[in-house]
């Protein structure tokens, strides 16, 4: 895997992150993310059928008409999405009601439907591989950020048992002692975070955090660029210089 | 051409996909069919740790014995259509007197983290002990506290009113069975009221007395 493999799949996690940069499937990003347990599968079934589409969209890249790719591009996804439920119906019960309507909703989400109209259908089939790995992994991240701040905030707690496996973290604790209690002397979550609006104060927030970091970055990168550029002019006067003194 | 050509992607690429997703269905279907078999059975013996036979009367309703042959009670799968995301299935236990057991939400299209909070035990706990009727259940989310003790879940007032339809819908599910349970019950009582008449007196007092006095004119 070279240097440019490894941008690719960068790209989709932190420059161009699906929901925190380009805004891209935000329904079932507010929607799932009320446990963190949601966000984490949502994330990966989400992943594994954009590797499937992206894939076979740039396979068939060149068969496909211009006037009908949106909707080849639909039956594409709504084959894997379907192929992926029957799979979950058969081997793994339990997530696929845990999941729930979110599984079919995938069909839908415009992450996938944009990769594949603006990167599968003009790349090759690596390429959109990788792409596919790299903005899979970067909405896995987001969701599960998005859904541990709504659930630790929201609830009290971190969930992170799906299929009857795993554990729930309760921070009864926490709440105890910053004194977010009710009368019983229990834990008192904002439970906002849990509703839609809750959803929309953190996406906006994360936003705004991703969004001040990559203007950090360009301005640090900025500035060691200018030092750099001045450096080098600098030596190149002094260099002058001194030849110009030693001529003297 | 070549355009007429092109024209027939779309609908190969849907048959392909058709064909694919019917033939995985069909190779899948025996594995899905026991899945959810192996589900519903879990669920039933997590409900009736001692049931031994578990007898079904209809598509609905499973009748449930304990090893020595006696009725632990039913097992009821019922449905609500006014969830959040439209139809709900319940699996109901009812105890020996049709009074609720426990219940859990099967199939659903409610939203994780709060729809599906009502198969949380905190919310199933206030149904234990109700008799599934119309008016011993909640009419709408301000009933709550007065018929059940708690209010509805917060951010899911859909899914908890569709427990609540589910729940009232158990007697429609089991209706025949529910008349002959009834019949049952009152046969039984007349029954054991007849057989304590008859122990204590063998003929009817009428019939006896008239009896007494033809004895007594024709000696």
């Amino acid at each position: 895997m070279n240097k440019n493999h490894l941008q690719e799949i960068a790209k989709g996690i932190y420059r161009e992150n699906p929901v925190l940069v380009s805004m891209l499937g935000l329904c079932p990003t507010l929607a799932v993310t009320t446990q963190t347990i949601n966000g984490i599968s949502m994330g990966i079934t989400t992943l594994l059928v954009l590797l499937g589409s992206n894939v076979i969209i740039s396979l068939l890249r060149k068969i496909i008409p211009d006037a009908v790719r949106i909707p080849a591009y639909i039956v594409v996804i709504a084959s894997f999405v379907t192929l992926l439920k029957i799979l979950l119906e058969a081997f793994a019960p339990d997530v696929n009601e845990a999941l729930g309507i979110f599984i079919p909703l995938i069909v839908v989400n415009c992450i996938i439907l944009g990769r594949a109209e603006a990167f599968a259908s003009k790349n090759g089939v690596l390429k959109s591989f990788l792409d596919a790995l790299g903005m899979g992994i970067g909405f896995t991240i987001a969701l599960t950020v998005i859904a541990f701040i709504r659930e630790v905030l929201g609830a009290g707690q971190i969930t992170l048992k799906i299929a009857g496996k795993g554990s729930v973290i309760d921070l009864s604790g926490i709440y105890q002692f910053f004194g977010l209690v009710n009368e019983n002397g229990e834990k008192a979550p904002f439970l906002i975070f849990l509703l839609p609006p809750g959803a929309f104060i953190v996406l906006g927030l994360l936003m705004g955090a991703i969004n001040y970091l990559q203007v950090e970055i360009k301005k640090s990168l900025l500035y060691i660029k200018k030092n750099r550029i001045l450096n080098t002019h600098d030596k190149a006067i002094n260099t002058s210089e001194y030849h110009g003194n030693e001529r003297k | 051409m070549k355009t007429r050509l092109q024209s027939y992607i779309l609908p190969i690429i849907t048959v392909i996909s058709g064909l694919l997703i019917s033939s995985f269905y069909y190779f899948f279907l025996p594995k899905i069919q026991k899945a959810q078999e192996l589900k519903e059975n879990q669920t039933m013996h997590q409900f009736f740790k001692e049931g031994t036979s578990f007898l079904k009367l209809n598509s609905s309703l499973t009748l449930v014995r304990d090893k020595q042959g006696q009725d632990l009670g039913f097992v009821c799968k019922t449905e609500s259509n006014s969830g959040y995301g439209g139809k709900v299935n319940f699996i109901v236990a009812l105890d020996n007197q049709w009074k609720i057991l426990d219940f859990l939400m099967t199939e659903h299209s409610e939203t994780p983290g709060l729809g599906t909070l009502v198969n949380e035990p905190a919310f199933r706990k206030a149904f234990y002990g109700i008799y599934p009727t119309k008016d011993n259940l909640p009419k709408g989310k301000e009933d709550f506290k007065k018929k059940l003790g708690i209010d509805v879940i917060s951010g899911a007032t859909y899914s908890s009113m569709a427990a609540v339809e589910g729940m009232g819908n158990v007697f429609k599910k089991t209706e025949d069975f529910y008349q002959t349970w009834q019949f049952e019950q009152i046969w039984e009582i007349v029954s054991n009221t007849y057989s304590t008449y008859a122990q204590k007196y063998p003929a009817p007092v009428y019939r006896r007395v008239v009896n007494e006095e033809a004895q007594g004119e024709s000696q």
